[in-house]
């Protein structure tokens, strides 16, 4: 088990106190200013050599992508932005809405070094509209450091201005999408840009931006702190390092948020930190172990399977944004992901025709599946109109949409036979 | 997507405009944006226009936000039909929304249905006769470790129960204060049965950049993985650099990758037959002076170093 002292959130349960100096206290904005006098490439070098990769799903390299803002000596006028996305929508995932809440001045403080790194005097944190709460904490936070000078002009006595708003979103998954989000901060319809342009090229306002996860930029301080050879010695190997904030929710004895070392078994960070499943090990059905985009694992394959990045993605899963939803022998497995199919349906934002009509007419074979109602060749059917909507769109809403139900055939085909022959035998 | 839509028969008010506190929030959520980029205000306007007017925007402030942002009407409608959370139609008081998504529904939201249907006598999309509640299915609303959950107007309601959420919807009727957070008694995120981690978290020495970076020949800093002076005993012995300028392809060995291959040069280790000459002191040292976790001993780097010492002779020599 990772060692308290070297976890990052520290107060993520919100036991102490969430304030700027409760923040201080926990090793926050001591000495800002010295690793902005170090310059961007440093910082970016820094990032890069910790291994730190994206903690919204994807896990591109933060450290790179940091790299593609326009450099100094290459800027054309126009502003830079950073664009932090909170918009914590993927279900399962619940560890941004900690940080918020909890460790706001992490957050602050990543994005003043963060927006340094890529040459931004101004920084908008999309928060999704539900979470209320948070984004009061979090805007009382960023007040907070405005008022000790810690952002603002010359932030935190580093010569660098900096500001930070907080915007609220309100209600929509699709903008969680990088792009439907930069659409949705210039007030529009969240709808996904085709790319190129890259934001880095053309994002916010037709400028350079840079769109990071909330988890990704409020590790940042941390790890330039104390170096990157300390993060990147965490986690099974150098490509998959440091530490990760999981969400364990579903049927385990005591579902929770915790920071655990990249690559922890699977049975361990069940069992250690979740108390284990309802009903014993052995009651275990399957697991989705990144957020519901990724496709499900049966019980004889994640037994004491690593969790990251590249363990999971071989195992044709993800770690996505590490909610590890788990699911006991009581679980209707047709039914849980058909409320998946009825998530995707709900939240496609209804620009490309192959997720717009493909999210529905998937949802509604689903159904006739959980009921038994279909012929037996409707679930080939099934799995090829997946792989239709799977890379035919403009985003990854259609991927997602894909794989859970491709999962599921994958794994549980005989479960679907089973209710479809049932059903015939009743008839 | 949008929330509740007008459907029909939805009387609306003549004018809107904003007042109060609403006016002088409206007023600073428009400044927070570029010079020219009004419009990223209409998501804050919209939402402040809701709170103003009861739960719900009337055409009138969809007319007034479009002037003053100088947006199109038509693309105002837009944004607001396209978001959950913005209402075009009056919702009740208490605004249940219940998360209905796996997550929740594997910890039992049919349970929270159940008691709103028994105490209020509604279900999803309805409003209660009396105004004073509105059920709506909503998607994932990010809280899923304290399943199941429900967000009654801008509050987190968690861990509930058929017992639990009853109670609260008697409270609210009987016009009492609602309770937020977790109905179990939970903190926050932690586990029911109390916290395993963070149970004593020693505060963090000061940073101080000497200690954590040190300049190396070419002036770059690197990071300290590398030994304080007074800790060198089991210390293997060190190159100044490489033999002849050129470095063994440490990385290929198996568990060690690029980014503890540049610590082992920190330390002056640049050759397989360093690491095959390793003793288990020696090896026990680096284990803890780069954190590597036992990786050495695990992927046993000192066997393999040796057969990739010996290829390397074999390739020099052939």
């Amino acid at each position: 088990m990772l060692d308290d002292r070297d976890r990052i959130f520290t107060n993520l349960y919100g036991f102490d106190d969430w304030g700027l100096e409760g923040a201080r206290r926990r090793g926050d904005w001591d000495q800002t200013a010295w690793f902005i006098g170090q310059g961007r490439a440093w910082i970016c070098q820094q990032i890069k050599d910790s291994g730190l990769r994206g903690r919204g799903g994807a896990g591109f390299p933060t450290g790179l992508k940091w790299s593609f803002m326009p450099p100094d000596d290459k800027r054309d006028g126009r502003p830079h932005y950073l664009v932090v996305n909170a918009d914590e929508s993927e279900p399962g995932t619940c560890k941004d809405r900690d940080i918020m809440r909890h460790d706001p001045h992490k957050l602050v403080e990543g994005c003043l070094i963060a927006g340094f790194a890529m040459g931004a005097h101004a920084a908008y944190i999309y928060v999704r509209g539900e979470f209320y709460r948070e984004a009061e904490r979090l805007q009382a936070a960023v007040d907070q450091a405005y008022g000790a000078g810690l952002i603002g002009r010359n932030a935190s006595g580093s010569g660098w201005d900096f500001d930070i708003h907080v915007h609220r979103g309100a209600g929509a998954y699709i903008c969680g999408e990088e792009t439907a989000l930069l659409e949705s901060l210039e007030g529009k319809k969240g709808q996904p840009r085709l790319k190129p342009p890259f934001p880095a090229n053309a994002g916010l306002y037709g400028c350079p931006t840079t769109v990071n996860n909330v988890e990704s930029i409020a590790v940042a301080p941390t790890i330039l702190r104390r170096g990157p050879s300390w993060f990147a010695g965490i986690g099974r190997d150098a490509r998959n390092t440091g530490t990760k904030l999981f969400c364990i929710s579903g049927h385990v004895n005591a579902p929770c948020n915790v920071e655990e070392a990249m690559g922890i078994p699977f049975r361990e960070l069940i069992e250690k930190h979740a108390g284990g499943v309802r009903g014993g090990w052995d009651n275990l059905l399957a697991v989705i172990p990144g957020g519901s985009s990724v496709p499900c694992l049966p019980s004889d394959i994640c037994q004491d399977m690593p969790m990251d990045f590249d363990t999971l993605a071989g195992l044709k899963s993800g770690l996505g944004t590490a909610a590890v939803i788990v699911m006991d022998k009581s679980t209707d497995i047709v039914n849980a992901i058909c409320r998946l199919s009825k998530f995707y349906m709900h939240e496609s934002c209804g620009q490309c025709t192959p997720c717009r009509e493909g999210t529905g007419w998937m949802w509604r074979v689903m159904t006739r599946l959980v009921r038994g109602d279909a012929d037996i060749g409707e679930i080939d059917m099934l799995e090829e109109v997946t792989y239709q909507v799977e890379g035919h769109t403009i985003c990854a809403l259609g991927d997602a949409a894909a794989w859970p139900i491709q999962g599921l055939i994958r794994h549980f085909r005989p479960e679907l036979e089973r209710r479809i022959l049932e059903r015939k035998v009743a008839a | 997507m949008s929330g509740l839509a007008a459907g029909g028969a939805v009387e609306q008010p003549d004018s809107f405009a904003f007042d109060g506190e609403y006016g002088r929030a409206a007023d600073k959520a428009v400044d927070r944006y570029p010079e020219g980029r009004q419009a990223s205000a209409v998501l804050p306007l919209l939402d402040l226009a809701q709170r103003q007017h009861g739960g719900w925007v009337p055409q009138a402030a969809i007319e007034h936000i479009a002037g003053r942002l100088g947006m199109a009407k038509i693309r105002v409608m837009e944004v607001a039909t396209f978001y959950t959370m913005i209402n075009l139609a009056p919702v009740g008081r208490y605004h249940l929304q219940v998360c209905g998504t796996t997550p929740c529904m594997l910890r039992g939201i049919g349970e929270v249905f159940r008691a709103i249907r028994d105490e209020t006598g509604i279900g999803p999309g309805e409003t209660s006769e009396d105004g004073l509640f509105t059920c709506t299915e909503v998607e994932c609303l990010g809280a899923c470790v304290n399943a199941p959950m429900v967000q009654v107007n801008d509050d987190f309601v968690e861990d509930l129960t058929y017992e639990n959420f009853s109670g609260l919807l008697r409270t609210l009727k009987n016009g009492g204060e609602l309770p937020t957070g977790s109905l179990v008694g939970r903190h926050s995120s932690e586990p029911e049965d109390g916290a395993r981690t963070l149970i004593d978290v020693p505060a963090p020495p000061p940073f101080d950049p000497a200690v954590v970076y040190r300049l190396n020949g070419a002036g770059a800093p690197v990071a300290a993985g590398s030994p304080a002076p007074a800790e060198n005993e089991g210390r293997p012995a060190a190159l100044d650099g490489p033999r002849g300028g050129n470095a063994d392809a440490l990385a290929r060995i198996r568990g060690l990758g690029p980014k503890i291959e540049s610590a082992l040069h920190g330390i002056g280790i640049y050759h397989f037959d360093q690491i095959a000459a390793w003793t288990p002191e020696e090896k026990d040292w680096v284990n803890g002076a780069l954190k590597l976790g036992g990786r050495a001993d695990r992927d046993d780097w000192v066997a393999q170093a040796a057969a990739l010492a010996n290829a390397e002779a074999g390739e020099g020599t052939a």
